[in-house]
């Protein structure tokens, strides 16, 4: 059964592409929100295995979106991803409760399975790569 | 003295008219006809021209001899003094001194009188005149004295106060309206009640009043005065008078000296509050300036992140999309072309980030100093190490300002000192942030030599802050930069 995704972007653009990418390389897109409050209800709504989340967010950042996220479903995956590098958050990303970074400009089928593998190792109690 | 002395001594001819001159008061000898018999010099002197030789004494004793005793025999002239009188006599109506008169015998003279004058005033001023001596001390002090016969209305003005008034000594009859015209317009009311109300109360008065002399210069005086009264009326009114000209002249000067010196002082107050509200204004006006730069460079930062980058990777997401997208059997070209797009894609990215990220990093703005400098160092080329004191979050322009000296070093000592590592130490202590980056590079490093350096230095200065360094040829560089932070 695919993977189920919620895509959360203000950026119009980035989302549509993004869905088109993930879709082609078999996950399910259960939805998309433009913000941190949106991105909450869609994801309490649809329950999507993994939150793809954007650091920048209008009403808040992706940090904050993460904790309350895992506050709620501690079974949900969140990958973090912004225009900027993981280096360019600093020891915060490590703390967020996400998985993994991935910067746009990185963003492909395979890194973000990489990323999301890395993940599952973490979950198994087995060493992990935070990217970044 | 006499003959037999004469006599017995063979004294050379002229000595005893000689020595009689020398004699420090006047010899007469008179017949009993009052012709002078003889004289000596201070006689002569004394009585100018009214002692000749054979010729009858010109005298006049201002006191009336008295007899104390009859005389035996006749006595010298009606006028002349009697023995054992003593007279103030005068010659000319000039008083020229005291008279004792002592009979003596002469050989072949009957009742001859030897006349001795009171000694001359010498230098020394022994036997001088009273008024003389009065006179001399009025010139001296610059006080002269005067004496209104209220009645009679007749002023009289000692010599050192005509001078006083630029006159000549006694040159004029003195009235209270004489003397009162040359008050100053201005004192004249004044000074006239107050000698007015010692008139008529006899209470002594002192003033300080204006004179204006014939020449017109106007002399400061102080006036003291008291009057004699009888029967409850004032019959004459004295005083004295100083001459404080000078003494006013330097008060004044000093006055205006001091009002000068105050005048000078408030307004060097007033410029040094100007000056200090002046460089207020200039410190804020910089301070805002660089924060304006601060705040411009963030927004700069935030719209190339908003803006260009995140289309940019939108593009990215597009083409690699569109690489998936590819058939199989597509042509490799296409392929090639799609990589390549791929890889400049992200190579102009990289330079974009970069530059985003010089102009503000968004770490610095999200977590604070530390965060940023160890993200700084973390990515800088330089190998470098940083060591810092707990530091929580300050005012931005100091964060920025600290971040900026930091990225500045590491880039400096990279690029143009050829370092191969850097150190980084953050210290946080008594409100004041110091920040230090030491290179093993070049050396040679100036403010004024250009990379940044003044410009940075500038920064810090706009914080109040001071920059320090230390770059000696071949000894690598020392940079600090003190923050204060209260």
């Amino acid at each position: 059964m695919a993977t189920t995704v919620l895509i959360v972007d203000d950026n119009h653009g980035f989302r549509a592409w993004a869905r088109v990418l993930l879709e082609r390389a078999g996950y399910t897109v259960a939805g998309e929100a433009a913000d941190g409050a949106s991105a909450i209800a869609v994801a309490l709504e649809s329950s999507p295995e993994v939150v793809l989340l954007d650091v920048q967010l209008p009403d808040t950042d992706g940090f904050e979106v993460t904790r309350r996220l895992r506050a709620e479903r501690s079974d949900v995956t969140v990958v973090l991803t912004s225009t900027r590098e993981a280096v360019d958050y600093g020891a915060k990303l490590g703390n967020s409760g996400a998985v993994g970074f991935l910067s746009k400009d990185e963003l492909s089928a395979e890194a973000f399975a990489q990323v999301l593998a890395g993940g599952r190792d973490r979950d198994h109690g087995e060493s992990a790569t935070v990217p970044g | 003295m006499g003959a037999q002395a004469s006599s017995a001594v063979a004294l050379p001819e002229g000595v005893l008219p000689a020595a009689l001159d020398a004699l420090p008061f006047g010899i007469v000898l008179i017949d009993q006809d009052e012709q002078v018999m003889y004289a000596n010099r201070p006689a002569r002197r004394l009585a100018a021209d009214d002692l000749r030789i054979g010729e009858s004494v010109q005298w006049a004793s201002i006191k009336q001899p008295s007899i104390d005793e009859p005389t035996g025999g006749s006595a010298a002239g009606p006028n002349a003094p009697r023995a054992s009188e003593i007279s103030a006599v005068t010659f000319s109506g000039a008083l020229v001194g005291m008279v004792r008169p002592m009979r003596m015998l002469v050989d072949g003279l009957d009742d001859a009188v030897l006349i001795v004058l009171s000694p001359l005033p010498d230098s020394e001023g022994r036997g001088r005149d009273p008024e003389q001596l009065l006179q001399e001390v009025e010139a001296v002090s610059q006080v002269g004295s005067w004496s209104w016969d209220v009645e009679a209305d007749v002023v009289t003005l000692s010599d050192e106060l005509f001078r006083l008034h630029g006159l000549l000594p006694q040159s004029m009859p003195a009235t209270a309206a004489t003397v009162a015209r040359q008050y100053h317009p201005e004192d004249r009311a004044a000074q006239f009640e107050l000698v007015d109300h010692c008139r008529r109360t006899g209470q002594p008065f002192e003033n300080t009043h204006r004179i204006v002399r014939p020449d017109g210069t106007v002399r400061w005086r102080q006036a003291r005065g008291q009057a004699v009264m009888e029967d409850g009326r004032a019959v004459r009114i004295y005083g004295t008078v100083e001459d404080i000209t000078e003494r006013v002249d330097r008060e004044r000067a000093l006055r205006h000296s001091l009002d000068d010196s105050r005048r000078l002082a408030a307004e060097n107050e007033s410029l040094r509050h100007e000056i200090e509200s002046q460089l207020s204004e200039v410190r804020e006006s910089r301070l805002r300036i660089v924060q304006a730069g601060y705040e411009a460079r963030r927004r700069l930062e935030r719209d190339l992140h908003d803006g260009a980058q995140q289309r940019l990777t939108t593009l990215g997401l597009i083409l690699r999309s569109a690489q998936a997208q590819l058939p199989d059997g597509a042509s490799p070209a296409l392929e090639q072309a799609l990589r390549d797009a791929l890889v400049e894609l992200q190579a102009g990215l990289s330079e974009l980030r970069g530059m985003a990220r010089g102009l503000h990093p968004a770490i610095l703005s999200d977590e604070g100093l530390l965060p940023a400098l160890e993200s700084l160092v973390a990515r800088s080329p330089l190998p470098a190490q940083l060591s810092a004191d707990p530091v929580g979050r300050l005012p931005g322009p100091i964060e920025t300002t600290a971040y900026l000296v930091v990225s500045e070093a590491l880039t400096n000592a990279g690029r143009h000192a050829a370092a191969s590592n850097a150190h980084v130490t953050v210290e946080h202590r008594h409100e004041l942030l110091s920040v230090m980056v030491s290179d093993d590079g070049a050396g040679g490093a100036r403010v004024e030599g250009g990379n940044g350096l003044r410009l940075l230095s500038d920064r810090v200065a706009a914080l109040d802050g001071r920059l320090h360094i230390d770059s000696p040829l071949g000894g690598g560089t020392r940079l600090r930069a003190e923050l204060p932070c209260a």
